[in-house]
Order: C-alpha cells, then structure tokens, then sequence
C-alpha cells in the first residue's frame, strides 16, 4: 500500500508541483470571469441586484457615447504612443550603438529609473512638471520668456499624458533595439563595408531588417502595457476634462466605482477581456518564435 | 587637420550632444521632483533650484511613511515569498518533465501576462468582500501573487531549461530522487535567476496601485495608496515629493542588483543579454 502511494506521487510528481500554481490561477481568474459574465448580463448596481436582461447591457454600451469615447481615446493613446517610442527608441539606439566603454554603461543605468520607477510616482512627478500655478514647465517657459500653459487642459490632456508614457518607456524601447543591434553579427558591417556601403545604406539594409523580431517584441510589450494604463490617468486627470484622456481601464474604474454601475462596467471588462485574448495569442505565437519552440 | 578628421569630431559632438539631451529629458524630472523635497515651504515652487535645503518636509512626513511602509512590506513579503515558491515547483515541472500538452500549458501560463489587471478587479472585489477580506495583508498579497505569477514561471523556466541537463541526470544516477533533485541540484545552480525573478516581484508588487486603492481603506493601506491620496487639487508639495523620493528609494537600490537583467526580465527572456 505504502509502495502504491509513493509511485503515485512519483509518477504524477509534474502534476503535482503544477498544481498550486493552478490553484491560484483558477481562484482568481476562472472564478472572477464566470462571475463577470454573470453580472454582466443584470442589471445591477451597488444598491440594487438587478434582474436578468441577457445581452441588451451589450447593446447599451456598444451605443453608449461615453464607451466609444472611452475606445477612441484608448486607440488614440496606444497608436500614438506606440509609434513615438518606436521611432525614438530606434533613433537612440542606433546612436548609442555607435557609442562604447564605460560611458554606455552610465548611460543605460539612467535609462533604467524611469522604468523601474513605481507609476504612481511618475504620476507625482508629472503633476509636479504640469501644474499650472509654478509647475517646473510653466517655470521654465517664464525663464524664456513664453506664457503660462493650462496644461491639462481639454485639448491638451491626452498630448500631456502621452508624454508621460512616452517619458516613462521609451526606455524600454531604446534598451530592446539596443540589444537587438548588439546581437547582429559585425561581419556583416565587415563585408558591405567593403562594398563601398554608406553608414544610411548599413542601417537600411542590414539594421532595420534584422531589427525585426525585436520590433515586434517591442510593439506586442508596448500595447499590452499601454491598454493596462491607469495610475497616470487616476492621478492626473481622472479621466477628464471632459473625457478627454477616459482610458478603458479608467472607464471601466470609473462606472464600478464612481457612479456603481457594476454592471455596466462588467460588459466593458468583458470585451476588454475579448480584445486582450488576439492580443495574448500574438503575444505567445511571437514567443514561440523567439524561443524557438522551446 | 583634414577635413574627413573634422567631419567626423563635429559628427560624434553632434552624437554627443543629443545622447545628453536626452539623458537629460529623461532624469530632469526625477531630479526636480526630489530637489522639490528639500526646498524650505516658503520656496516649494516657481524656482528650479532651492536656494536653503532643508529636511523639514522629511520630518513631517516620516509619522506619515512608517505604517504604509510596514503595510508595504508586508504585503510585498507575503506575495513574493508565495510567488517565488509556487512558481519554482512549476517552472520544475514545465522544464524537466515530459509529458503531453506541457508545452500549451507553459505558455497558457505566459499569455496571463496580457491580462490587464482592471478586468478581474470587480469580481475580486466581491470575493474579497464576501469573505470579510477586504483591506487585509493576506488578500492583497494573494492577488499580487497572482499577478506576478506568469512573469515568474515564465522566466524561472527559462533559467532552468538553460541548466544543463546532465547535472541533473548524474544525480539521478547516483539515487536522488527527483524533488532531491531539485533541492539539491536546480535551486543551487539557479540562485542568480531566482533573485531575478524575486527582485522583479518584490518590486511590481510594490508599485501596484489600482488593487491596492480599491481593496484597502485604513488597515492595509500600502504606499502607493498613500502617495495617491496627496495628489489633488490641493497637493501639499512638500508632503508628496518627500514621501514618493522616499517610496522610490527600495526598488532603485533593488534594480542595482538585477541591472544586466532587467531588459531580459521585461521581455520575459526574449531578449537575451
């Protein structure tokens, strides 16, 4: 008997060590989802439970301004943001890898504060840089002699927390391509050197095509922390003037939260669910692919 | 001098010159807002550098700091201590068994990572609020773990799968079992990754924010939440830039120590360096 119970144990060992990982999961995550679902089809508020409407919640907020408000300037935020810190992030790299010895050192060690700063901090420090009565920009725009700045004002809010993510990682970027350019092969630099290659004609030709793999590394990171993105906005706007930077993370916060509309706010966590299920298959095919398979 | 040399100084000054520029867009600031925290109250704002420095906001806030940081660190303690151990009997189990499907399931585990972590904050609440925990240690840390727990066992696996297996084999050969085997032989030799991946939970746990803010009102109440309730319309500047320089301070000397790997560690070991 004793002999049969340690073969089981030994036999599904790998079961076993798995299984609280497993148990933590599907507590917070199985559980929670059903649970959505379910509240997503009543009609409940903090106040009230609600009775059952099935999916006419959905329809509501498919047509509900406010929520395609919310989709716009979350679309705006990510697209946005995304391409800025591309752009830069290829801009630095390429120049810090022409760049060696200790300094490069130096300079990488600053370029990993703002990433490893905690988001509501960089939320304190922005509001510092943005606030209109002697914010640090508005001090510096009266050293050179330029007016005051409303700056989380309705037009300029979604700019303005923009640049904070955009302050925050493009870092991140910048390290990613960085290490990117390190690992291409220096004959290959070697060899169109000899054909007489400008340094452009190198980094179009030899640079940004073997970046590849690294670019999509960065996108896929990129957008699946920016539709995370929610510290920065409940500090600094709290989604407003207006609407004007109503993340979905924020919305939904917000109709759960603020106005107890927990039904409401399950449809949006629902789709937003959906949306984010192509986003982890991406995710995964592109580590499949940088892993080689395992 | 010819003019190819000239050419070329001028290119790496230019070079130079927009490395610095940027490297002051980035730290320029963080720099303000600390140096903020040493103005006297009568200066806080409209200069950029403090005429007298003084503690004075340090003093005041220090009451203020000790019971979210102990909060913090308990908190922060719990889940990385329970994601560390869960995640290393799994990441074992992914890396060194065969069986079927143990691939699909490895990177299940991987695609939680995209989860954003609004979408499970209403049920969780409900749940925390059935069973009386909310604004607890324990419930906090549960979810934290939670959190981190893909971003681990993803990167534990990684570091175990780069162990060579015959180590492992030899100890099997000589009457190990498998579990001794990866007391004996995996944790010793993984010791760098584990403090990798620990570091890393220590400090997402620590800056977490929208959990914390929702799930705790007075008993659990963790940094970020602290620093989050001073900024308002009515920010006392001197309170909120000495408490976050303060708050800033653990994960930055923690980040010392993983330096080469944290760009590995963001992409899950995607990019190797």
């Amino acid at each position: 008997m004793k002999k049969f119970k340690k073969s089981i144990i030994e036999k599904y060992l790998y079961v076993w060590l798995l299984l609280p990982c497993f148990a933590v999961i599907s507590l917070l995550t199985i559980y929670p989802f059903k649970y959505l679902i379910e509240l997503s089809l009543y009609t409940k508020t903090f106040y009230n439970p609600g009775k059952f409407v099935g999916f006419s919640n959905y329809i509501k907020i498919l047509l509900d301004p406010t929520f395609i408000q919310s989709i716009r300037v979350t679309l705006i935020f990510v697209s946005t943001s995304t391409t800025i810190e591309l752009l830069w992030g290829l801009g630095l790299a390429l120049m810090l890898s022409k760049v060696s010895g200790r300094a490069i050192q130096i300079v990488r060690g600053c370029f990993i504060i703002p990433l490893i700063l905690m988001p509501i901090a960089v939320a304190s420090i922005w509001q510092l840089m943005y606030f209109p009565v002697e914010g640090i920009i508005n001090v510096i725009f009266g050293i050179l002699n330029l007016p005051s700045q409303q700056w989380l004002s309705t037009e300029m809010a979604l700019p303005c927390i923009i640049l904070v993510e955009v302050w925050e990682f493009t870092p991140f970027t910048i390290l990613v391509l960085l290490s990117g350019i390190k690992s291409i092969p220096l004959e290959l630099y070697e060899a169109s050197a000899i054909d007489g290659a400008s340094g452009w004609q190198n980094i179009r030709y030899i640079t940004i095509p073997l970046l590849k793999p690294f670019f999509g590394l960065c996108i896929i990171f990129n957008i699946m922390r920016q539709v995370k993105t929610f510290d920065v906005v409940y500090t600094l706007t709290r989604g407003g003037p207006r609407k004007a930077t109503d993340l979905i993370s924020y919305e939904i916060y917000q109709r759960a939260y603020r106005i107890y509309k927990i039904s409401d706010a399950a449809v949006i966590s629902v789709l937003l669910l959906a949306a984010v299920i192509i986003l982890a298959i991406i995710l995964v095919n592109h580590m499949k692919k940088v892993s080689g398979g395992g | 001098m010819n003019s190819w040399g000239v050419k070329k100084r001028f290119k790496n000054l230019l070079l130079l010159s927009v490395i610095l520029a940027n490297l002051i867009f980035f730290l320029f600031p963080i720099i303000e807002f600390v140096l903020t925290s040493f103005k006297p109250s009568k200066y806080l704002l409209g200069n950029l550098f403090p005429p007298i420095f003084t503690l004075e906001h340090y003093h005041k806030t220090l009451p203020l700091f000790i019971k979210p940081l102990k909060n913090s660190l308990i908190i922060c303690g719990m889940s990385t201590f329970m994601v560390v151990v869960i995640s290393i009997f799994a990441a074992y189990s992914l890396a060194r068994f065969q069986y079927k499907r143990r691939e699909d399931i490895a990177f299940f585990i991987l695609s939680l990572y995209a989860l954003p972590p609004i979408v499970s904050l209403i049920p969780i609440w409900y749940i925390g609020q059935n069973l009386g925990l909310l604004d607890t240690h324990v419930f906090l840390s549960i979810i934290y773990t939670l959190f981190n727990l893909s971003f681990t066992v993803w990167l534990l696996r990684g570091f175990f799968i780069g162990i060579p297996i015959e180590i492992e084999e030899a100890s099997l050969v000589d009457g190990c079992s498998k579990i001794g085997a990866l007391f004996k032989i995996i944790l010793p030799l993984s010791v760098p990754g584990i403090s990798v991946a620990t570091i890393f939970a220590f400090i997402f746990s620590w800056s977490e924010f929208m959990y914390a803010t929702v799930l705790t009102r007075v008993d659990a109440v963790t940094l970020p939440v602290t620093i989050g309730t001073q900024v308002s319309f009515q920010t006392f500047w001197g309170k909120l830039t000495s408490l976050t320089s303060l708050a800033i301070i653990p994960p930055l000397l923690l980040s010392i120590f993983i330096q080469r790997y944290i760009i590995s560690g963001l992409t899950l070991g995607a990019v190797k360096e």
